[in-house]
């Protein structure tokens, strides 16, 4: 039974500036400055408590402004980011679909490329050959897929990403905005193979701005803004209420002030 | 994707197989060695992206360690009035093993910047990074094992034998040294940003004061204590490099002293790593 669940899970990222020097440290402390310090110290709060749990067949779907915490919630999840507080419950494995292949290398090319993120991942050698042919069929990269990935355009580099991604077996999805970008005929070939991808997926956490793929693809809906999960339930009511609050003016403004805590 | 969520038999359990989402710093460092494969490629594509467009590729370093060799040979050979014949196969032997202790060493600060795109991505054994370059530092001692069996060729062929095998031993600690060294660089480095330039000044003076130039026994007095008996790299290096030298058996005071090294060394970095494991992706 795949199963996700977040118990009062907050995220604090300390933003380091000047003070990020060893003489610094080692002078205030040894003058015993060190405590004072620390007061100045800006600390972004970045989640707050935030609790859920998902079980099979759930689909999330995650909206907000910029910065209202969605990535930075699908990175926890992903464990990229430990929680200061509170845990992350899980049964199954994880499949963070973000920005880029990990590991990408821009002197490689996209085979090698593909074999180093797929043994990140944890594929066997097999598995990775046998997910080659799919990829490039739909990367469409065609020779190029032996050239170094520096040569490629913005958009090619950005297939090449997808077509990794969604050729492996998810158990739990999580999907970051703006995967999959290109040009138009491109768009219309993921969004297709993307559905088939998130129907495979046990559990998917989605972040989106477009309200029209969450209401196709997600059966729950959660809306954050300023670190903190203000609802979830409904796609509808949940995007409802969504857009009041932007009409509402609650604009980013605001969140980025309430985000921004000295600890 | 198999991010399978590591726990260890000793942890507590959950119903229903759920498990926390967190990997503890021991998970990382033997699940991490486990993933040779990953580890491995991972050092490798380096080896090969650093040579890429270049006509004799990895022969580079072995022809400008040859070309320091002879030179710093002949000039010290002249300054210790040595013969060149028996300065040489010295100097070659210390130097082979000095670079890839260096090279580590100044790699290390960078070692979790350098794997940005892996943990800015996802959860995985960041030990991973360090074995890489450990590895990749000893695919190069390998390329430079030409250079030494070259100048032994010419110079002391007869010094050449299956004794100087009894450098493995050696190697392994040396790469168990090199280990820890660069996690505990990396994880510092990351925090305080100095300590690059701090480690930069450190090798290159460490280069004059380890007995790799002069031999030991050139020393005598608080000066032998101070620059070898209490210089870590020169118990790290001979090790390796008394049986390069014919088949010696490197003194028992070096083998205790590596063995002591490398507890007290793992030690620190356990700790060091078991406490800020969590904060590394805070400070990238």
């Amino acid at each position: 039974m795949t199963s996700l669940i977040l118990d009062n899970v907050c995220v604090d990222f300390p933003i380091y500036g000047s003070q990020r020097s060893l003489r610094r440290v080692l002078f205030d402390r040894a003058t015993g400055a060190f405590v004072e310090r620390k007061k100045d110290r800006i600390t972004v709060k970045a989640l707050r408590n935030i609790s859920f749990t998902l079980n099979e067949g759930d689909r999330l779907a995650l909206v907000g402004h910029n910065g209202a915490g969605k990535s930075t919630l699908l990175k926890t999840i992903a464990g990229v980011y430990h929680p200061v507080q509170g845990r992350i419950l899980v049964s199954g494995t994880i499949t963070p679909l973000f920005d880029v292949l990990p590991g990408i290398d821009l002197e490689d090319t996209a085979y090698e490329n593909i074999r180093t993120a797929g043994m990140l991942f944890g594929l066997s050698r097999e598995r990775i050959e046998e997910i080659m042919p799919d990829i490039e069929e739909f990367s469409e990269l065609g020779e190029y897929m032996g050239l170094p990935v520096r040569t490629y355009s913005t958009g090619m580099t950005m297939r090449l990403g997808f077509a990794f991604a969604t050729a492996m077996d998810p158990g739990i999805l999580l999907l970051d905005e703006g995967v999959g970008a290109g040009d138009a005929r491109f768009m219309e070939r993921a969004t297709k193979r993307m559905e088939d991808f998130i129907g495979r997926s046990r559990i998917v956490v989605f972040a989106s701005h477009s309200n029209a793929l969450v209401e196709k693809m997600c059966n729950k809906a959660a809306l954050m803004q300023g670190g903190c999960m203000l609802a979830i339930g409904e796609v509808k009511d949940i995007l409802e209420r969504y857009d009041a609050l932007i009409r509402g003016g609650g604009g980013v403004g605001a969140s980025v002030d309430e985000a921004v805590a000295l600890a | 994707m198999q991010l399978d969520v590591h726990f260890a038999p000793w942890a507590n359990t959950y119903d229903d197989a759920v498990r926390p989402h967190t990997m503890k710093a021991g998970e990382d460092l033997i699940g991490g060695l486990r993933k040779h494969d990953v580890w491995g490629r991972l050092g490798w594509l380096e080896i090969k992206r650093r040579y890429r467009r270049t006509i004799i590729g990895p022969f580079w370093t072995c022809l400008s360690l040859l070309i320091f060799v002879i030179v710093i040979g002949s000039v010290g050979s002249g300054l210790l009035s040595r013969q060149t014949a028996e300065y040489l196969p010295f100097l070659v032997a210390g130097m082979i093993v000095w670079v890839t202790l260096q090279n580590t060493l100044l790699e290390s600060v960078n070692v979790f910047v350098a794997g940005t795109g892996i943990i800015r991505q996802m959860s995985f054994e960041y030990s991973i990074l360090v074995y890489s370059l450990v590895w990749r530092n000893f695919i190069v001692f390998a390329h430079n094992l030409l250079v030494y069996l070259l100048i032994f060729l010419i110079f002391a062929p007869e010094k050449l034998g299956f004794a100087n095998l009894l450098a493995i031993p050696g190697l392994i600690v040396l790469a168990v040294n090199c280990a820890w060294l660069s996690l505990l660089l990396g994880i510092v480095s990351l925090r305080f940003r100095d300590l690059q330039q701090l480690i930069m000044s450190i090798v290159q003076v460490a280069m004059f004061v380890t007995p790799l130039f002069w031999p030991p026994e050139g020393l005598e007095g608080l000066r032998r204590v101070l620059f070898v008996g209490l210089n870590p790299l020169y118990h790290l290096l001979t090790i390796v490099r008394d049986p390069l030298l014919g088949g010696k058996l490197p003194p028992v005071n070096s083998c205790i002293a590596a063995g002591l090294i490398t507890i007290a060394g793992w030690s620190l970095t356990y700790a060091m790593f078991a406490k800020f494991r969590k904060r590394i992706p805070y400070w990238l």
